[in-house]
């Protein structure tokens, strides 16, 4: 599939627009870094791509922080710290995995409603990455996919209101929570970068959710 | 203006463009949950032994496979009274799915960046891991020789399934022993083995069915035979009666209609007892013994040893043994080539005058001599003072299971795990023998159940019938062999008694006795066994001098390599945290190949995430008796991550061994008995000439099951399909010839009938089930007639002695962190310990207690309870290092003192062979003391 892009123009359109921004980024930041996104992080590009995006939504009254900028680690001891936050652990698994199977409701159970989701919207798991429907990043991928087609039909004229439906339904029963559970287990191990970031994911789909549901 | 770019990393359309949706309603979502794409069938590529394995119905979508079912699709019985095995499965395979989906998965390639067990890890390529393996193999194989290259040893992939085709086929060709890792599970059967001349002999569950007694005696079905257990259910409304023997009133016990505790390790002093009120009551089977056993051979009275040809003729055999006719009233030679005794009516008692060599000497039946053993030593009030059996309930036992038409055992791999335990298991097969229950539908004696494919993959399986013919045609010894009346049984064995003894393939047990420190342990405690007569390494020495038994690499060469695959040997091997401590340093790269972070990939070096048993296709090579059906492994789902199946994952190494040795112009290397191994050419010895590349692990699979001889014929799509087949036969393979018997699909499977109806020999010295076993180590240890001994005070003077078994919610440690299975139990490692220990020690239920000796010592949960005997502790199976505090492993306390008995080797059947015959380790009675933390 060639790459979508959309122009946006008015204020609308931008609002729309970044919210979709920030999912993506969000869902990028959330997968196993590459050490172009370690630096990224390191020297700040990160954090001001996310604090431009924040600045323009249809609601305001929040800010990125400096997320990781300066980060006084080698991309070995970043992974590492990823690896040890996400990926490894001892009892019981890692101390704070990305599936929201792990975080309440069920592993198979949102496994499951998590894929009927992405099914319904014509999506699939990447054969590539191969991981579960669950993850922290896909879902947030997943609402990324969903608000682009939002901007999409607002820059068609065309009725959005599906894809407003499936946001606010899947971050009210999927993300929403799912996010603020991350963001306590990592907040409470004071993770350089991740625990910052978990705040501001948690803090962006709180609002988002408040803001589909007025 | 602004752009808005697509981003699509971890989800993808599943058309060419994304459609554009007019609705939703979160029903939308919900309505679909009944929905799938396909549904295969699939099985669990692990080691669940006698319950192995189960056909479920795995329902996939969109990739994911969203949940599995038993597919309950077994043919009726061709007895309609008959239980069928249906449904099959168990909790731990009806939540595979929900494993395979753990965050604990291994994902990617990971090498260690930190202390090894600190945590530490980077993420690296599969091209990096498998270059720093094969160069860690070129350096080793070239520097200290292939046999520093070694496996920590396990059944779950190497035995298991056909993807293990791909490490052993890989090892072979690097020259690297093979591993045997029996002895070392402690799932060895020495008593049997030095009785029957084998130790795989087992019946199907329905054979249960048709006994009068099933005698449970070392195991514990209601946790470990969970697919099974129906038929003992189900045998109960048949008339059968059910009687438990252990010390605790286990989940089993509460089942049975008698339960008869017993002193923790006191069981061959019980065995005994029984067998001396059969003999003294005459309630014995007089036909059975005197054909099939060596209660008539004759023992020299002055000696103890049999008399032999030697002793009566200048250059007599050593292996020609006599019999006393009591019709003719003459000595008779005992038949070599059959059981059958041809008109020859053996005496079973009396003594004998017979010319030899020497002169005149007297003679006896060993019968007799066993007699008067048992009458001096083993009666019942004896007995009842060791067992804490009363001497009415032996007789009462002895008197049902002699009056019994048949009984059947069920003891699982219990007796291997005790210091004597092959003592235990002489006593009980004892029993067995003196009454005949073995042979017959509903009258068996079951040791280690297995039952292979007898097959042949590549240039790597060959069938028996191929070694057979292979022989026939290539070996000189083949006409004599068979000229002795050698079966094609003690033809196969021959083979794998000369794999030991070459170094193809050694023992994981030996490896941690002396290259872990475990033998020095022992060494420095010999007032733990007060029966040996000399230091254990005095013995051990003797052992290797004379050529009993093979260590590779030996004392002088310590491992360097390590592959842990198919086993979690940190959480397996006894003494764990000594281990740690002496075996790891001595390894160059330890490499963990698992699905799952197990206790040893959290101290390996490099991790390779290997695809859990739903993403690869497979067949069974190792099956069992128990239900005799080969089961298939489809593929359902794609591995996940960068998980790959084993066969692939070795396919690729042995091709960057090639690689690399090339680069860096090396040629070859030498083993250390100087056999040149060349570097060219290495990828083709793994995949058989290409014969199948890194992506057909399907077609090992298929032609495993095609080229079988002992299964149902079918298509390979239709076996895909259906999900498993009946086996027709043992086949002349290793993995199951012992049990010695035709199969019938529909029919149970009885062991040993072609010994029982055919008259072939047992493969013994004797050739007869043989409880006179007059080695000179035997005799030295006073063991050559079955004795019973006390259990040694293993870890030191302390009043608790540990016994176990697997876990109800585990199998080996694939589940024993599953959130599923944690939540049906207490959720953190227990120790059940007696309500009668615990309340003078002011420990309550749901303490913490520290569990110590003078080895080591480990903190737990007390699980307190009026099940258990007074003095016994139980820590069931498997739970993994990081569930302790400070992972300190409960098995650090188990000290697993070397049994000098099980050094002995050089008599025909006491030589090192697959699965028996070196030591193992023991963990059963353990001595510890408790407090509480």
């Amino acid at each position: 599939m060639e790459t979508q892009k959309l122009q946006l123009n008015g204020v609308e359109e931008i609002k729309s627009g970044n919210r979709s921004q920030v999912y993506a980024l969000l869902a990028r930041s959330f997968r196993f870094p590459s050490e172009e996104e370690f630096r990224s992080v390191r020297d700040g590009q990160f954090a001001s791509a996310a604090q431009q995006s924040i600045a323009t939504l249809p609601y305001n009254g929040f800010k990125g922080g400096e997320l990781g900028r300066g980060l006084a680690a080698s991309y070995e001891e970043f992974q590492s710290a990823y690896i040890g936050l996400f990926e490894v652990g001892g009892e019981l698994g890692p101390p704070c995995p990305l599936y929201e199977g792990e975080c309440g409701g069920g592993r198979m159970k949102v496994m499951e409603e998590v894929l009927r989701f992405y099914h319904y919207f014509g999506l699939r798991l990447s054969e590539e990455k191969r991981d579960r429907p669950d993850h922290l990043a896909s879902e947030l991928e997943f609402m990324h996919v969903l608000t682009f087609k939002e901007t999409e039909g607002l820059l068609k004229g065309v009725d959005r209101s599906a894809y407003r439906q499936a946001e606010r339904d899947f971050l009210r029963f999927h993300l929403s929570d799912f996010v603020a559970v991350v963001a306590n287990k990592i907040g409470a191990r004071a993770a350089p970068f991740y625990s910052e970031l978990a705040q501001l994911a948690n803090t962006f789909c709180a609002r988002d959710l408040a803001y589909l549901s007025a | 203006m602004a752009e808005l770019k697509l981003e699509l990393g971890r989800l993808e359309p599943r058309d060419t463009v994304l459609p554009d949706v007019a609705s939703f309603s979160r029903s939308n979502v919900e309505r679909d949950l009944w929905d799938w794409d396909r549904v295969v069938k699939g099985s669990h590529l692990t080691n669940c032994w006698y319950q192995q394995a189960c056909n479920y119905n795995l329902y996939v979508k969109d990739g994911v496979i969203l949940r599995e079912e038993q597919a309950a699709n077994y043919p009726p019985q061709n007895d309609p009274l008959a239980p069928d095995f249906n449904p099959r499965g168990c909790q731990k395979g009806s939540c595979y799915t929900h494993r395979l989906y753990d965050p604990t998965r291994l994902k990617f390639p990971m090498k260690r960046i930190g202390k090894r067990g600190e945590g530490k890890w980077k993420r690296i390529s599969w091209d990096e891991a498998l270059t720093d393996v094969a160069d860690a193999i070129i350096d080793t194989a070239t520097k200290e020789g292939p046999e520093a290259i070694v496996q920590s040893g396990g059944t779950r992939v190497m035995n298991v399934g056909s993807e293990g085709t791909g490490p052993t086929s890989f090892f072979i060709a690097v020259g690297a022993p093979l591993s045997n890792v029996t002895a070392d599970n402690g799932d060895d059967h020495q008593g049997i083995a030095v009785t029957l001349g084998k130790v795989i002999v087992g019946d199907s569950a329905d054979n249960w069915f048709y006994s009068d007694m099933i005698l449970i005696w070392g195991g514990n079905p209601a946790y470990t035979n969970i697919p099974n257990y129906h038929f003992i259910a189900e045998a109960r409304y048949n008339g059968t009666k059910v009687v438990t023997i252990s010390p605790d009133y286990s989940p089993s016990a509460i089942h049975s209609d008698l339960w008869v505790p017993v002193n923790v390790g006191s069981d061959a002093a019980l065995g005994l007892a029984i067998s001396q009120v059969i003999i003294k009551e005459k309630l014995f089977k007089e036909s059975f013994v005197r054909e099939q056993t060596d209660m008539p051979l004759l023992v020299v009275e002055s000696t103890g040893k049999f008399l032999r040809e030697k002793d009566l003729k200048s250059g007599g055999r050593q292996d020609v043994f006599y019999l006393w006719d009591s019709a003719s009233g003459t000595l008779k030679e005992a038949p070599r080539k059959t059981l059958a005794l041809n008109g020859i009516a053996p005496a079973l008692n009396g003594s004998y005058e017979v010319e030899t060599l020497q002169g005149k000497i007297k003679v006896k039946p060993v019968m007799e001599v066993l007699a008067r053993h048992l009458d001096q030593n083993f009666t019942p009030e004896q007995a009842s003072k060791v067992t804490g059996v009363s001497a009415q309930m032996i007789e009462q036992l002895a008197h049902e299971i002699a009056q019994a038409k048949g009984v059947v055992n069920i003891s699982s791999a219990n007796w291997g795990k005790h210091y004597h335990g092959d003592l235990i298991e002489r006593a009980m097969i004892l029993i067995f023998a003196l009454c005949g229950h073995m042979g017959r539908k509903g009258a068996t004696y079951s040791a280690f159940p297995m039952m292979g494919l007898d097959t042949s993959i590549g240039g790597l399986e060959k069938r028996g019938d191929q070694v057979i013919l292979s022989a026939a045609g290539g070996d000189p010894r083949f006409a004599q062999w068979r000229e002795d009346g050698y079966t094609d049984e003690m033809i196969l064995y021959e083979y794998v008694h000369a794999a030991f003894e070459s170094g193809g393939i050694t023992p994981t047990s030996l490896m941690y006795y002396v290259h872990g420190g475990i033998l020095d342990l022992c060494a420095q405690h010999p007032e733990w066994d007060p029966h040996m007569k000399r230091p254990i390494k005095e013995y051990f020495r003797e052992a290797f001098e004379k050529k009993w038994q093979f260590l590779t690499p030996g004392e002088d060469t310590p491992p360097r390599v390590m592959f842990a695959l198919g086993g979690n040997f940190l959480r397996r091997s006894r003494a764990t945290n000594l281990l740690l401590g002496t075996f790891l340093p001595k390894l160059r790269l330890l490499i963990s190949i698992d699905w799952r972070w197990n206790a040893t990939a959290m101290y390996a070096d490099l991790v390779l995430p290997a695809c859990s048993w739903y993403e690869k296709t497979s067949t069974f090579l190792m099956g069992m008796p128990v239900q005799p059906f080969v089961h298939v492994v489809n593929q359902a789902a794609a591995p996940l991550y960068e998980s790959m199946g084993e066969w692939k994952m070795f396919c690729l190494l042995a091709r960057k061994v090639e690689e690399r040795a090339k680069e860096r112009g090396i040629d070859s290397y030498k083993t250390a008995k100087n056999i040149e191994h060349r570097f060219v050419g290495f990828e083709d010895k793994v995949t058989f000439g290409g014969l199948y590349n890194e992506d057909d692990e399907e077609g090992v699979a298929r032609d495993a099951f095609l080229n079988a001889s002992n299964v149902e014929q079918m298509d390979w799509e239709e076996f895909k399909e259906r999900g498993f087949a009946s086996y027709t036969g043992v086949g002349t393979g290793m993995r199951s010839l012992g049990n010695t018997c035709d199969i019938v699909p529909g029919e149970t499977v009885v062991p040993l009938t072609w010994h029982t109806e055919r008259k072939d020999p047992y493969p013994t010295l004797t050739r007869r089930i043989q409880f006179l076993i007059d080695h000179e180590l035997y005799r030295e240890l006073g063991e050559d007639l079955p004795v019973h001994k006390e259990p040694p005070m293993a870890g030191g003077q302390y009043p608790l002695m540990i016994t176990g078994g697997h876990a109800r919610w585990s199998i080996h440690s694939d589940q024993v962190d599953e959130s599923l299975m944690l939540q049906l139990q207490r959720g953190v490692p227990v120790m059940f310990i007696s309500a009668k220990d615990a309340a003078p020690r002011g420990i309550q239920d749901g303490d913490t207690i520290e569990v110590r000796n003078d080895v080591a010592s480990f903190n737990v949960q007390a699980a307190v309870t009026p099940a258990l005997r007074p003095g016994q502790v139980i820590m069931y199976h498997s739970w993994e290092n990081y569930q302790f505090d400070g992972w300190r492993h409960f098995k650090s306390v188990m000290a697993s003192p070397m049994n000098p008995v099980e050094l002995a080797g050089d008599y025909f059947q006491i030589r090192p062979i697959t699965m028996s015959n070196y030591p193992g380790f023991s963990d059963r009675g353990t001595r510890v003391e408790v407090r509480k933390a």
